[in-house]
């Protein structure tokens, strides 16, 4: 049978058993109604204003390449999909939103939590620089909290790689404190140690030359360790104020206009319902389609007048109609 | 000589009739006085009733021992068609009509052939059925009218069929009977005593000795059930009775669900 034996066959069976085809796209797009309306979907938005030029490291580079421009609010959206797709980002917003009992059962796999999770999350970008973020929840609370939780986590993100220098930085100069700190300590505790391992008179100039360079020596170790000592501690106030400062700056380039509210009423509007019957409709008209395949593929016998020539090689002398029974 | 046709305790040369006596195929051939419409019989009432629904410009006999026959008009068509390509009044006298597997309606198409070819061309048809798997059945010949309604709405008869039928035949004797001389004496006969003999025999899938029935024959129709046998299965059944015997195919119970328009388009 070739290709063309294979069509005529499909198109004649699709007619023949019409009902039997369609019946799976009518149940499955009925199933699909169904599905949709029986489940209380809540969804919570916020729109977050993303500033060129901001903070933000991948909105600095935003490209212009010959004719192509892609907008702060496009880029942020890609940004967080991509973020989505990391357990640690996903963790961080289930953490946040404290929203992990409500959305699993005892036991179930962390992956399969961050996978419903994913699929709740939705970020739409709105002109140049808005970014719409909502979550789908069958429960207005979580969806909520996930919502909001999102998009802190994802400023948050912006700001930890923004300020990773600065509070590199600050991290060393704390290290660098303490050990001056310590440095300090110990000079001023080997002065004590001399003073009392060497008792003699408490004017310095009273005591035997020898004695009185060493004493210099242990106040001068000291002076030196506080001096460095206090340095740091200035350069560690001057770093923090500098971490404080990045992070209020990519705050003010990240501006939430509207933060996630908690939704009163579900959405199943008509346009979900049509959604989920058509999706599940296809599902159906897909089996419908394989099935058809299938007989059609399988059929090898004589279906067609012309056929009686192709695949015999002998003449067609009569076609005789199908006839009740009488 | 003994009859292929009838059981060895009947072989008497003639042929057991529809009211019971005997006649020999020769006066079957040349009166065709014995009918199964004859007028008083229990048959004949039945017939008519049935007769008043017949449809305009289709044929009907009344088969012995099971009921009427219609050939509607298309169908009549159809083996006008079938007549006209095999050139079955001018070049066959006896032509074979079987089908690869059972069930592709081989018999009806033999016996409208028969009705049409009958009555369309005033020829005296024989129509040999070879009935030999129907269980109890028993070797008859009969003569049966030909009824048609015309457009206008009026009888038209006087044309005639004989039909005769060899009856069961036991599945061990079935290669014999097929091969034996009596047979080929009796289809010698028949050819000589009708215009036209057709064979209606089993199909071929369902005995060996089929083939060899074929070979009385001058040509042999296949007829093809739309949807029933694989194609292989086809080819190797005209392959076995020879590829230059065949007449030709006839597709049976055609029906299509295609809507015309879309057929048009596909060229189916």
């Amino acid at each position: 049978m070739n290709f063309r034996g294979f069509v005529l066959r499909a198109v004649d069976n699709l007619f023949r058993h019409k009902v039997l085809y369609i019946l799976p796209v009518l149940l499955f797009g009925a199933l699909g109604i169904y599905m949709a309306s029986g489940v209380e979907q809540y969804s919570s938005r916020g729109v977050v204003f993303v500033q060129n030029g901001s903070f933000l490291s991948s909105l600095t580079e935003v490209r212009v390449d010959g004719f192509s421009y892609s907008y702060p609010s496009d880029l942020a959206t890609t940004e967080l999909y991509g973020l989505l797709e990391t357990e640690s980002f996903v963790k961080s917003v289930l953490d946040l939103s404290g929203a992990k009992g409500k959305m699993s059962y005892p036991g179930q796999p962390d992956a399969e939590i961050y996978e419903v999770v994913r699929s709740s999350i939705e970020a739409i970008p709105g002109g140049e620089n808005f970014v719409t973020i909502a979550a789908y929840s069958d429960q207005p609370d979580v969806a909520r909290n996930l919502s909001a939780a999102t998009i802190e986590t994802f400023i948050q993100w912006q700001i930890d790689a923004d300020l990773a220098q600065s509070r590199s930085a600050e991290q060393f100069v704390e290290e660098l404190i303490v050990g001056y700190r310590a440095d300090a300590d110990v000079a001023r505790q080997n002065l004590g140690d001399w003073v009392r391992a060497n008792p003699g008179p408490n004017i310095v100039t009273d005591r035997p030359i020898d004695e009185q360079i060493a004493l210099r020596s242990l106040e001068e170790e000291i002076t030196n360790a506080e001096a460095r000592y206090s340095l740091a501690v200035s350069k560690g106030e001057e770093a923090r104020l500098a971490t404080a400062q990045a992070e209020s700056s990519t705050r003010q380039g990240f501006a939430i206009v509207d933060a996630p509210a908690l939704p009163d009423t579900p959405e199943n509007g008509l346009i979900d319902l049509l959604i989920s019957g058509v999706f599940f409709g296809v599902l159906g008209a897909a089996m419908s389609a394989a099935v058809l395949a299938f007989t059609s593929a399988s059929d090898t016998t004589l279906r067609f007048p012309s056929e009686v020539e192709e695949l015999l090689g002998v003449d067609l002398l009569a076609v005789v109609p199908k006839v009740s029974p009488s | 000589m003994t009859s292929a046709l009838v059981p060895d305790d009947q072989v008497d040369g003639r042929l057991t009739l529809l009211d019971g006596s005997k006649r020999s195929r020769s006066a079957i051939a040349e009166t065709g006085e014995q009918s199964s419409t004859t007028e008083g019989t229990p048959g004949r009432t039945k017939f008519l009733r049935r007769r008043r629904d017949l449809p305009a410009n289709a044929l009907s006999i009344a088969v012995p021992g099971q009921g009427e026959h219609v050939v509607s008009y298309e169908v009549a068509e159809q083996m006008r068609l079938l007549m006209a390509r095999s050139k079955v009044e001018r070049d066959l006298q006896c032509l074979a009509v079987t089908s690869t597997v059972a069930g592709e309606g081989n018999s009806y198409v033999a016996r409208s052939l028969a009705t049409v070819l009958a009555h369309d061309s005033g020829l005296h048809v024989c129509l040999l059925e070879f009935n030999w798997e129907e269980q109890g059945a028993e070797e008859r010949a009969n003569d049966v009218d030909i009824i048609g309604i015309t457009a206008d709405g009026r009888e038209d008869t006087g044309k005639r069929l004989t039909m005769v039928t060899s009856g069961e035949v036991a599945p061990l004797q079935r290669s014999l009977f097929a091969t034996s001389d009596s047979l080929n004496d009796d289809i010698e006969a028949f050819r000589e005593s009708f215009d036209v003999v057709i064979l209606d025999l089993p199909a071929v899938a369902s005995h060996s000795g089929v083939l060899a029935l074929a070979e009385y024959a001058d040509r042999y129709l296949l007829v093809a059930r739309q949807g029933a046998a694989p194609v292989a299965q086809v080819r190797a059944a005209i392959e076995d009775l020879g590829k230059d015997y065949l007449a030709g195919v006839v597709l049976n119970q055609v029906d299509f669900d295609t809507p015309k328009w879309l057929m048009g388009i596909t060229g189916s």
